[in-house]
């Protein structure tokens, strides 16, 4: 396949960037979307331009790290898919794509398509605090039948915990809004029995550090559950809305 | 105490307090609907019409625990104060979405969300310049000829003449999405919906939504229809 690309092209966080406008090639629609980022750039060193800068690691659609906002759609057209794990057949010889970066104040751009997603990290541990992960040494590995968990919560906590921290939620939400985020670390912990401890901390914690960091509010929209390639539910947000009125309430 | 403020400091609960002031317009609204539809009793009526009455009513509503009007302004107050608070939560929340994000996208679709969910500011504020209007019209008595305290009937038979009907139609198209988007939103701000209740959820907004929209129009209609004798 022959395409061309609209990218955008940022050389650090203080240049405007602009969009700029490529050839490609040889593309087969057997390539993961990544793979054909690969060739491109390729084919711009051949040229002696500088490549696209963009951010990948496992490529599987299990760390979170690859996200591009494609044709106006984090991860791109196919829904419930990590952009590594979108596959050019999803195009057709002669397509124009517009690739850009996640698009929020909180993620601010490094370079072209790569931001920085430390915003997510600091939510997670809040000032040296536990926000997404629960503050206990883990010790000797417990039995697995020590603490009974019914299995509708341990399945739901399971959906939730799917989450990979790409942040396409952000990027898809008009408000560039985490609640869905948030709400997917809030909720796995709170739907079992060792996040109990520190769950209106944890909720209370997160839920500041969140509106601290300049993500916007939440509508209601929905768009985040539709663009998340891990199909993380609304109804997470609604339980972490509920937890978040109740630890206030509790804890002052 | 200290727990309503913690959570009005978060954006979470400056959403709550958007849902919950917004309920309370919306039980308004809706009341307020099926007040407006003794309009149907017509001018006669014994000894006064309907909507007269019903008017009278609402002036002496608790009496005589309460004094004359006293009840009313009570609701008034309720009324003015969910308003403020409803508004400025809303001016603050906006201000965060209108942050949120820095730079635009170049390109960007919608994949899911309602009309009614990505108007909710704009339909807001028309609903807004709509009540001042309302309030003006109808209740001190602006643009309404010959207008008469307590008179409701004859009122709103001669203030809705000319544009002035078209107008309050017209405001039902964004009360009506506000609503629709909004009663639901409620909910899943409250942390009661789920995915097994969304749909009703949503049934019932659009069911409340439609009510009040249908009921308001069909008020508005007959009164612009209806000439008096002189
Ligand atoms: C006075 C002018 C008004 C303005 C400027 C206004 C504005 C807004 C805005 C900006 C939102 C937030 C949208 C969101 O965050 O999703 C909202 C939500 C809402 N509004 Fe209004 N509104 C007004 C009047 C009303 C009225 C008259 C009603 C009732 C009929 C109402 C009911 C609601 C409800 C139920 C919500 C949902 C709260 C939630 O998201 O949980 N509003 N309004
Ligand atoms: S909720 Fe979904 S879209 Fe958001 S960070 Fe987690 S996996 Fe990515
Ligand atoms: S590169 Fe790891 S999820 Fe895509």
């Amino acid at each position: 396949m022959n395409l061309t690309l609209r990218v955008w092209r940022q050389k650090n966080a203080k240049d405007r960037g602009r969009i700029v406008e490529y050839k490609v090639h040889d593309v087969s629609p057997d390539m993961s979307f990544l793979e054909m980022l690969d060739v491109t750039n390729e084919q711009l060193i051949e040229k002696g331009e500088e490549p696209i800068a963009f951010d990948h690691d496992c490529r599987e659609g299990i760390c979170g790290m690859c996200g591009l906002v494609i044709n106006g759609i984090p991860h791109g057209p196919e829904s419930a898919t990590t952009t590594c794990q979108l596959h050019m057949r999803n195009f057709s010889n002669g397509d124009t794509i517009t690739i850009e970066p996640w698009r929020a104040r909180a993620f601010p751009i490094i370079r072209d398509l790569i931001v920085d997603r430390t915003a997510f990290d600091r939510i997670i541990r809040v000032d040296g605090k536990a926000g997404g992960f629960v503050s206990i040494s883990t010790g000797g590995v417990p039995d697995a039948n020590a603490i009974p968990i019914p299995k509708d919560d341990a399945d739901l906590a399971m959906d939730a915990a799917a989450c990979v921290g790409c942040g396409a939620c952000v990027a898809a939400c008009p408000n560039a809004s985490a609640m869905l985020f948030v709400a997917a670390k809030v909720g796995h912990l709170g739907l079992l029995p060792q996040g109990q401890t520190e769950r209106h901390n944890r909720v209370l914690r997160m839920v500041s550090q969140m509106d601290k960091e300049g993500f916007g509010g939440c509508t209601n929209m929905g768009e985040c559950a539709a663009a998340c390639p891990k199909e993380i539910s609304l109804d997470f947000i609604a339980r972490m809305n509920c937890d978040m009125i109740k630890a206030s309430f509790v804890k002052g | 105490m200290t727990g309503v403020l913690t959570l009005y400091r978060s954006s979470i609960g400056k959403k709550a307090a958007m849902a919950i002031t917004g309920l309370l317009m919306v039980l308004f609204v809706f009341v307020h609907m099926i007040g407006n539809l003794k309009v149907y009793y017509g001018p006669g009526g014994t000894p006064e019409p309907m909507l007269d009455v019903y008017g009278r009513f609402l002036r002496e509503m608790g009496y005589p625990i309460l004094g004359h009007e006293q009840g009313l302004w009570i609701a008034r107050l309720l009324l003015l104060g969910a308003v403020g608070l409803h508004v400025w939560s809303a001016i603050q929340l906006t201000e965060r979405r209108w942050t949120g994000r820095d730079v635009k996208y170049v390109q960007q679709k919608t994949l899911q969300a309602s009309w009614a969910s990505r108007t909710m500011l704009r339909g807001g504020v028309i609903i807004g310049l709509f009540i001042i209007g309302h309030l003006l019209h109808l209740t001190l008595g602006y643009f309404v000829p010959n207008f008469k305290d307590g008179a409701v009937y004859l009122n709103v038979v001669s203030g809705l003449k000319g544009i002035a009907p078209w107008l309050y139609i017209f405001a039902m198209l964004p009360l009506g999405l506000h609503i629709y988007h909004g009663l639901w939103s409620f909910f899943q701000t409250l942390g009661w919906n789920s995915q097994r209740s969304t749909e009703l959820l949503r049934g019932l907004a659009l069911l409340v939504a439609l009510l009040v929209v249908v009921g308001n129009v069909s008020v508005v209609l007959t009164a612009m229809m209806t000439t008096l004798p002189s």
